[in-house]
């Protein structure tokens, strides 16, 4: 079945942030958080800011630049290619500060709403005052550091992102905007680029958002890259390649519908994220800064092995194959689904191409691994292992069927960090995700599942890279026995973070930018027109 | 005799006494055709010696006629009335029901006396019939060994004839040299469908030996006029065991042939049993005990009322029977009737009755899990979450029965008890099923409501803050015989669930159907994705989150031909509360307003804990309720807030990868080849 482009919206690129579609994607990210001291100065300084933030159809063009660039000169730009993009977002607190209370009650989000900070117990963190991770601990985001803006500052010449980074932080703090914390993503960060920070191949899976980037039903967002021929047309309706599920723009921006109940197929145009007016084509923004400590996490992994190893003798278990069970990937990415027994080095789109439950039908060109078999009881691919906890594919969950896990799926855009070259040097990711609602997407996926070792499948066990339980578990199927490896997590830890709205930049620009009275006219114009 | 051409009914005897107009009976001193009848008759099945005055009532032939009439548990008149004569004109075995030499007589079950020594035994099929695919009538047999199988310790296997079977089977015609020959017009011998000979030595030199009359009519299917295969084949194997009549007409001994009797019955395997002995046990459960279905939760209730404990026990094993098989009337759709209605069977079906067969070794137990807060909902309010929950914290008029009833839909329900500011006091939830209730008050299994109405009305009266709840009060008030599942307790107490569809049956049906394969029967490709499955499957409602997930797991392990059935105790039980992110206003322990009213909590276990009715309130005196206490931060405004967090599993019992042949996949429920019976078409509609 073909993709019906004509019934998908036209997105309009020049208000959506350029770092929710298509993402920045660029080798240095700067996260910048500031505190609204004086709210009329605050305006000036979103003011300033808002002819400044660049658009999705602006990032798309800087993109097209950059490869035509590398094209030219036959390597990859790096520093050479200076541009830096600018991308704003606001908390629940920061909006009530600019005298926007009655507009953020219009959000229907609990999380944004409630902040982070306050729901950090309800997706698993610590309760424990004592225990690293708790928020009363975190560098930022809660208590005395709570933040209300954030600058998200991106480019592949980190001279030129901190000089522009050095005139918003003058700005601010002339304005009565107070800089709080700054993380500096870097995706060198960790021993190989594009790993994170335990050595696994990061960002692989992202879901594709529908929509057109003009009126000419050809200009996809995400065009088809599936392969040609009939072999993949089951795919086509539903992924805009392997792996890379199709999701309504409703799913992640205001102002748009999301998906129809059980059928990925087909938009509700009844069902809109609430929010006030002005938060048409915004988003939803969740920042998690998580720590990272490779060497505990290598320590679990070898006495994770010797437990297994014990239980099963010649399991052949390793620190290597645990840790894939554990993730679900090998460290190259290559999914455990598409080889069990070793990593084969899979990269591109055959390192995305399987499902976990049913066999995956057809094999991509010159992908010459085994496709991936039907896994419905957990023996090959644990149901609790990292990639399969957060998103279960073609596996029925507790919702339901798998049409009921596309709308929990969310825009990825984290980059890893490290901040001194010592080897005890406080390193790990920033995650940064995009959604429409927090409460049903991200904290529904780590409250419900990460969390629940009886979810999305009974007898799973807990996420051993996002769960912080006390008493964690992963059940590993091996040799028709069940194995309970235990753990306590302490090789991730959060340490910051916030729940922000992501704007339009005509919100930013008529709405965050003036004060309220302004932005009656606003609402005024929206209806007028 | 010579050979028919074929297709071609048999002209099968009839009493000319039963025609329109005739006096439909025979009277000591008339003569003919019909008495000549009736003495064939009564020879064979081996109540008349030789010793009687051919065509002729009375003399012996009246004391043969007592001796048919007692063992058939009918009125003892000597002579041939109506129903006496309309039972012997119907198509039977062939084999004897008495047999004076070897003390063979009709009971609840009956042996010759003669049984194999070793319990793997083997058959072959000599030839076959035209009247079926040779492959379908290798499946038929198949499944028939396999009903006797299931309940003993026989293990049967087909082999080829030169390979010196226990049993051999044929389909025979006219005289055929075993001394009792077929018969396809006119006489009594008509009416016999098929004959087996006993083990060695009662069943002589043709010892083994099993044949079906070819000038039958066979059939899998249910059909006028022809002889279902299965049916006969199961009942005639009996024989080949050792097994002689039963005088349970619902007995597959039975002698007489009955459309819709395919399968064992109690007496039937009391009878396998007593000869070979029941299944093997698994490692560890030496114990031979039956298997009992214990009290939901494994609750004490009934410890002071062993009657009720065993009716209990009766209505479960009820339940798994017409969902599974269906029982004459019930109103669900049974498994095996659907399989039926596309040339399928038992055989096909990897969802059993921990009664009927033995849980296979190396089972492990496992989950479905899911939480209390329905989603059904979500589409009818697009995103407005509090006017959702507001609709589902409250009763809501049902037009389908006409009343109103809680309509949380995921198999618990709560209600929020409220001061007069409209602060939450304190939240009940339950997953007891309505059918525990029902069972108490009705009493259709003759415990004496001197039993079930005093506990009955203790455990409404415990739940009801001590309330003086009466008898009359719970009764349908159109029907007072009947329990009322909306009555005012209930519903103001949540006493138990009443949701129409949060019933222990349901979830039977829906473990039962789902474990079924399905295939598009278009392109012959599996149905396998749970959304899919329950569309074509029509078990549950689809847009729970629940049904679909229950019938997706369970089709996937048929689908591995693993044999599964529930936990016992069945029950839908809670599996606790997620406290993470809840907070009390003054930071005590938020633990301490969740409690467990009834089930078994085994602690960090929730895959194990049984808990079917808890409570979440603040404790006396501590100055704040409910109504104070955050979730993220956001004050609980509703019930359904908390049953958010609360889990909820259904427990299977899930088999090794089975070594006998895959069952076989059917198609979409409304094209089947043969059309459902109209209860099951009214059970679909209603439910």
């Amino acid at each position: 079945m073909a993709r019906d482009l004509s019934v998908e919206p036209v997105l309009d690129l020049d208000e959506i942030q350029g770092n929710i579609i298509p993402g920045f994607r660029k080798d240095f990210q700067l996260f910048a958080f500031f505190s609204i001291e004086k709210a009329d100065g605050a305006r000036a300084f979103i003011r300033a800011l808002g002819p400044q933030l660049d658009s999705a159809r602006a990032v798309l063009a800087a993109h097209a630049e950059w490869k035509a660039l590398r094209g030219a000169l036959g390597r990859e730009p790096g520093a050479a290619y200076g541009r830096v993009f600018l991308n704003l977002a606001i908390t629940g607190r920061g909006l009530e500060r600019l005298g926007r209370g009655a507009d953020l009650a219009a959000f229907a989000d609990d999380g944004l709403r409630f902040g982070l900070a306050a729901r950090s117990t309800l997706i698993g963190d610590p309760a424990d005052r004592s225990r690293s991770g708790h928020r009363s601990r975190w560098l930022f985001g809660s208590g005395e550091r709570e933040i209300d803006l954030l600058l998200i500052l991106a480019s592949d010449n980190a001279a030129r992102l901190e000089a522009r980074f050095e005139t918003f932080a003058e700005a601010g703090a002339a304005q009565g905007v107070a800089l709080i914390h700054v993380d500096r993503g870097d995706v060198a960060a960790a021993p190989e680029p594009h790993d994170e920070q335990f050595g696994f191949r990061d960002g692989i899976s992202q879901p594709a958002l529908r929509g057109c980037r003009s009126d000419d039903p050809d200009r996809a967002l995400e065009p088809d890259t599936w392969p040609q021929g009939e072999a993949f047309s089951a795919h086509r309706a539903a992924f805009a390649g392997p792996g890379r599920q199709l999701i309504w723009p409703g799913q992640i921006l205001f102002g748009h519908a999301r998906q129809r109940r059980d059928d990925p197929l087909r938009p509700d145009p009844a069902d809109t994220p609430t929010g006030p007016a002005f938060s048409r084509n915004g988003s939803l923004l969740v920042y998690r800064r998580l720590r990272q400590r490779p060497d505990r996490f290598e320590a679990f992994l070898a006495r994770a092995a010797a437990e297994v190893e014990a239980a099963v003798p010649g399991s052949s278990m390793n620190r290597e194959r645990i840790g894939a069970l554990l993730v679900g990937r090998w460290r190259s990415g290559t999914p455990v689904m598409r080889s069990p027994a070793q990593d084969i080095g899979l990269s591109g789109p055959a390192a995305n191409h399987f499902r976990f439950a049913t066999a995956m039908d057809v094999a991509l060109p010159g992908d010459d691994a085994a496709p991936s078999p039907g896994d419905f009881n957990g023996e090959i691919c644990p149901f609790a292992a990292h990639i399969r906890k957060v998103n279960p594919r073609d596996e029925p969950t507790d919702l339901g069927g798998a049409e009921r896990t596309v709308p929990k799926l969310i825009v990825r855009r984290g980059i890893t960090y490290r901040a001194g070259s010592s080897p005890a040097a406080d390193q790990g990711l920033v995650f940064v995700g995009y959604q429409s609602s927090i409460e049903d997407q991200f904290e529904f996926l780590m409250r419900a599942w990460v969390k629940d070792p009886h979810r999305p499948r009974g007898g799973a066990g807990h996420d051993p890279i996002l769960s912080l339980e006390d008493d964690g578990f992963v059940r590993l199927r091996l040799e028709g026995r069940s194995i309970d490896v235990q753990f306590r997590n302490d090789w991730v830890v959060p340490t910051g973070g916030a729940y922000l709205f992501a704007p339009s930049i005509s919100a930013v620009r008529d709405v965050l930018g003036t004060a309220p009275s302004f932005a009656l006219g606003y609402l005024g114009k929206v209806i007028a027109s | 005799m010579p050979p028919r051409t074929r297709p071609c009914a048999k002209t099968r005897f009839r009493f000319a006494a039963l025609e329109a107009g005739a006096a439909g009976h025979l009277v000591p001193g008339e003569a003919g055709d019909d008495v000549r009848a009736v003495q064939a008759l009564l020879g064979r099945a081996g109540y008349l010696g030789s010793n009687y005055v051919p065509g002729v009532m009375c003399s012996s032939t009246c004391g043969a006629v007592r001796d048919f009439q007692r063992s058939y548990r009918l009125a003892e008149t000597g002579v041939g009335d109506e129903a006496t004569l309309a039972l012997m004109q119907r198509p039977r075995c062939g084999v004897p029901d008495v047999d004076r030499a070897r003390g063979l007589a009709l009971a609840p079950f009956s042996a010759v006396g003669c049984a194999y020594p070793n319990a793997d035994l083997t058959y072959a099929i000599l030839n076959a019939t035209p009247d079926l695919d040779s492959a379908r009538q290798r499946e038929i047999l198949a499944e028939a060994f396999d009903a006797w199988a299931r309940v003993s310790a026989l293990r049967f296997r087909e082999v080829a004839p030169e390979q010196n079977p226990t049993f051999t089977i044929a389909w025979q015609r006219g005289d055929h040299g075993d001394g009792a020959p077929f018969d396809d017009a006119g006489s009594m011998a008509s009416n016999t469908l098929a004959h087996a000979f006993f083990p060695p030595p009662c069943g002589g030199p043709n010892a083994g030996s099993l044949h079906f009359d070819e000038f039958e009519l066979w059939t899998d299917e249910s059909a006028s006029n022809r002889i279902r295969l299965l049916n006969v084949a199961i009942h005639e194997i009996g024989h080949l065991l050792g097994l002689g009549h039963s005088d349970n007409r619902d007995a597959i001994m039975f002698a007489f042939y009955a459309d819709d009797v395919d399968r064992l019955r109690d007496d039937d395997v009391a009878g396998v049993q007593h000869l070979y002995g029941p299944p093997a046990r698994t490692a560890g459960d030496a114990a031979v005990t039956p298997f009992r279905f214990r009290p939901t939760a494994d609750s004490d209730e009934f410890d002071a009322f062993p009657e009720v404990a065993d009716a209990w026990h009766r209505l479960i094993d009820f339940f798994f029977e017409s969902n599974i098989h269906g029982a004459p009337d019930d109103e669900a759709e049974a498994a095996v009737e659907e399989l039926r209605r596309w040339g399928r069977g038992a055989r096909d079906l990897r969802f059993y009755n921990p009664v009927e067969r033995a849980v296979p070794t190396g089972s492990t137990p496992a989950n479905v899990t899911w939480s209390a807060l329905p989603t059904s909902f979500e589409p009818l309010f697009h995103g407005n979450e509090e006017g959702m929950f507001a609709f589902l914290d409250e009763p809501q008029f049902d037009s389908r029965i006409g009343r109103r009833t809680r309509v949380q839909d995921e198999y618990a329900e709560w209600t929020a008890m409220r001061d007069n500011e409209g602060r939450i006091r304190r939240i009940v939830f339950t997953s007891e099923p309505p059918e525990f209730y029902r069972f108490l008050f009705e009493d259709r299994l003759g415990v004496g409501t001197d039993k079930t109405h005093p506990l009955l009305l203790s455990l409404y009266r415990e739940r009801c803050d001590g309330a003086d709840v009466r008898i009359d009060e719970l009764a349908d008030p159109l029907r007072p015989d009947r329990y009322d599942p909306y009555n005012d307790w209930n519903n103001r107490f949540c006493v138990h669930m009443q949701q129409s569809n949060n019933t222990l049956g349901a979830q039977i049906n829906i473990a039962a159907r789902s474990a079924i394969l399905r295939e598009d029967t278009a392109t012959g490709a599996p149905i396998t994705s749970a959304q899919a499955l329950i569309a074509c499957a029509r078990y549950g409602a689809a847009e729970r989150q629940s049904d679909p997930t229950i019938g997706a797991v369970v089709n996937a392990q048929a689908r591995e031909n693993r044999f599964l059935t529930l936990e016992n105790p069945v029950g839908l039980y809670m599996t606790g509360i997620d406290l993470a992110g809840f907070a009390t206003p003054d930071g005590s322990d938020v633990g301490r307003l969740w409690s467990v009213k009834k089930g078994r909590v085994v602690p960090n276990r929730p895959d194990r804990t049984m808990i079917v009715r808890a409570e979440f309130a603040a404790p006396e005196g501590v100055g704040f309720g409910v109504s104070d206490v955050t979730i993220g931060g956001a004050p609980i405004r509703f019930g359904a807030e908390v049953a958010r967090h609360v889990g909820i599993r259904l427990g299977v019992l899930l088999g090794p990868v089975s070594d006998v042949p895959p069952p076989r996949p059917i198609g979409c429920v409304g094209q089947a080849p043969r059309a459902p019976g109209p209860l099951a078409l009214l059970a679909r509609r209603g439910g």
